[in-house]
């Protein structure tokens, strides 16, 4: 065991010294799952940007009554249609614009919420440390889809409610990472150093220490774009979400619910589309973690 | 011991305390008249001055904000949490109607997610690096991503509608239906809510088991000429549920909110279906209750896995 350590530094004094950056960067490039879900995310993304290119059909008012539920192989219809006559591909890839979105919007709110509340509750300690993780722990021990269920009858259905709801019950986790983080990080000598240059408290907290503990943040973000994505569909399936007509995965698997015994394709492709890409987005985490830190790697 | 159950329980009062606040001033924000709704009218037209009043007064919504809260939180204490708009049935009682099912939903969904992660889980860790780590971490990882409403709509295609081997719908009861119809229409929603558990605590086993195994008493154990199967079982097993049993609390949690989805599907007459009813009926009452209850149940849920976890590791169990 000795030995393949000493093994191991000698590789490593062999390599050229390079940025922790560009360390991360080398460790993700020779992970193979992790790139295959970085190629598959990045299909997926480029076919739903561009989703114009793709298909002719409007997602929403392309209806032809005449060709409803038709299945996955028909001429024109390579999916097959909706119990609208609506093209099924089309649809798929307009509503996988809204699915990731929601799902980055959701990571992307609730990251910057809880790693404020982190940094600071990190950086202060004290009876500001005390009050915001108490309050974290309590928003913890809330039954997440429960509560988000609870705001969304409350607020009404919409995008931007989900967006809401679902950011209000995940900022938790960035808050308590992201202090644990600041607080492994707040005593090391180039803090004391910037404190008794006399920086301010926040030019300290976001200019020498945050960017010090972005790696497991980054982690916990796509992480948390996959369960979004997942969460908001749920909400969306149970018709709490956006507006029906609009085309998002979660909307389509709420009216395929109707046709599983005539129209099983439509439950089983946008199904296939959200597995899909939350499982490229998991992997991506897993490399993520993986290159950020090797030695979690068990 | 008892110091630590003791103050176990005085943590979860705050948590309650807002819990419920949070869930009342979310409803009370929300649009929509609470009097014209329990008279059945859309309009303040159609109904006379004085009836609305006497509706506004027998609710108690005349009072100012907090007084309603003080209202709500004593009456929650005393088991009353209002009646509904719609039906005028009790709110708790209706709730703890719909609570056994819910609860037995729930904990095949945990059987069933043990009885699949503990052995794929311990499998991959004692085959490290071999094909079958990498065929249950990737299963694993496939059961981490699906939506599982979606996995349940799956299985309902093929298992229900195809093959015609288990129902889709309802639920049956021993007494009345007998046990193998009890088991056959348990079987699908139990599996459905069953496997994102199992995924997670397949991951947890995996890596907390590796971890495990490379301590020196195991390797002491090893060297004593133990034979593998009784070093895993006595000594690495044990010590490794330690941080699975942790997650176990919030997980068994989550299991709970995905409940309300998987019950939606099946149409399992339990405490998420009667949520998702009244919000489509915006029974607001009913919703406050009912989400008040699955709060302070997964709460006492999280309650009793701490204090066996205390019971386990001695460490917590001293301090």
């Amino acid at each position: 065991m000795k030995k393949e350590n000493g093994m191991q530094t000698d590789d490593f004094s062999m390599v050229p010294a390079k940025s922790y950056w560009s360390d991360v960067g080398r460790r993700f490039m020779k992970n193979k799952i992790a790139l295959l879900g970085a190629m598959i995310l990045g299909i997926i993304m480029f076919l739903c940007a561009a989703a114009p290119l793709f298909t002719q059909y409007d997602p929403v008012k392309d209806m032809v009554l005449m060709d409803m539920l038709l299945p996955p192989g028909s001429p024109g219809h390579i999916l097959g249609t909706d119990d609208y006559g609506r093209d099924i591909f089309s649809r798929l890839l307009y509503g996988g614009r809204t699915s990731v979105l929601t799902g980055v919007s959701v990571a992307v709110v609730s990251a910057v919420i809880g790693v404020t509340l982190g940094c600071v509750s990190g950086y202060f300690g004290g009876w500001i440390d005390n009050l915001i993780m108490r309050f974290t722990d309590i928003m913890m021990s809330f039954p997440f889809l429960i509560i988000a269920i609870a705001i969304m009858a409350a607020l009404g259905s919409s995008q931007k409610n989900i967006v809401i709801a679902l950011a209000i019950v995940s900022w938790p986790r960035f808050a308590r990472l992201t202090r644990g983080q600041v607080l492994s990080i707040r005593t090391q000598e180039y803090v004391e150093a910037a404190n008794t240059a006399g920086f301010g408290d926040a030019r300290i907290m976001f200019n020498h220490i945050l960017p010090n503990c972005m790696g497991p943040i980054i982690v916990q973000l796509t992480l948390a774009v996959g369960s979004a994505i997942l969460s908001a569909a749920s909400l969306n399936f149970l018709g709490l979400g956006v507006d029906a007509s609009l085309p998002d995965w979660g909307v389509m698997l709420n009216q395929g619910r109707n046709y599983l015994q005539t129209a099983s394709w439509l439950t089983t492709i946008p199904g296939i589309a959200i597995s899909l890409t939350v499982l490229a987005v998991n992997w991506i985490g897993d490399g993520l973690r993986d290159a950020f830190d090797p030695r979690l790697r068990v | 011991m008892w110091n630590y159950i003791l103050k176990r329980i005085l943590m979860a009062i705050p948590t309650l305390l807002i819990i419920s606040f949070m869930i009342f001033s979310l409803l009370y924000l929300t649009p929509g008249d609470p009097v014209l709704l329990m008279l059945g009218s859309g309009d303040t037209q159609s109904v006379s001055q004085e009836q609305y009043e006497a509706v506004q007064k027998e609710l108690g919504l005349d009072k100012p904000f907090l007084e309603r809260y003080v209202d709500f939180l004593l009456g929650a204490c005393r088991g009353d949490l209002g009646t509904s708009y719609i039906t005028g049935e009790n709110v708790f009682q209706t709730v703890m109607m719909r609570m056994p099912a819910t609860l037995i939903l729930t904990v095949s969904a945990v059987l069933v997610g043990i009885l699949i992660a503990v052995p794929l889980g311990i499998l991959a860790a004692v085959k490290h690096n071999s094909i079958w780590d990498s065929l249950a971490t990737f299963l694993a990882t496939i059961g981490v991503s699906l939506p599982k409403f979606w996995f349940g709509l799956v299985l309902i295609i093929y298992f229900s509608l195809r093959l015609k081997l288990f129902p889709s719908q309802g639920i049956a009861y021993i007494d009345r239906d007998g046990i193998g119809a009890f088991f056959s229409h348990l079987c699908l929603p139990a599996v459905s809510l069953g496997l994102g558990l199992a995924a997670t605590q397949t991951r947890m086993i995996r890596s907390s088991m590796l971890e495990v195994l490379n301590q020196d008493y195991i390797r002491f154990a090893q060297s004593k000429g133990f034979k593998d199967k009784a070093v895993i079982a006595r000594h690495a097993f044990k010590n490794a549920m330690i941080p699975v049993v942790t997650v176990l609390g919030s997980e068994i949690g989550a299991l709970l909110g995905g409940a309300v989805v998987t019950e939606t599907i099946f149409s399992w007459p339990g405490v998420g279906r009667l949520a998702m009813n009244s919000i489509s009926r915006r029974d607001y009452p009913m919703i406050q209750g009912n989400t008040l209850i699955l709060c302070a149940i997964f709460l006492l849920i999280n309650l009793i896995v701490d204090i066996i976890y205390a019971w386990l590791n001695p460490k917590i169990r001293l301090n």
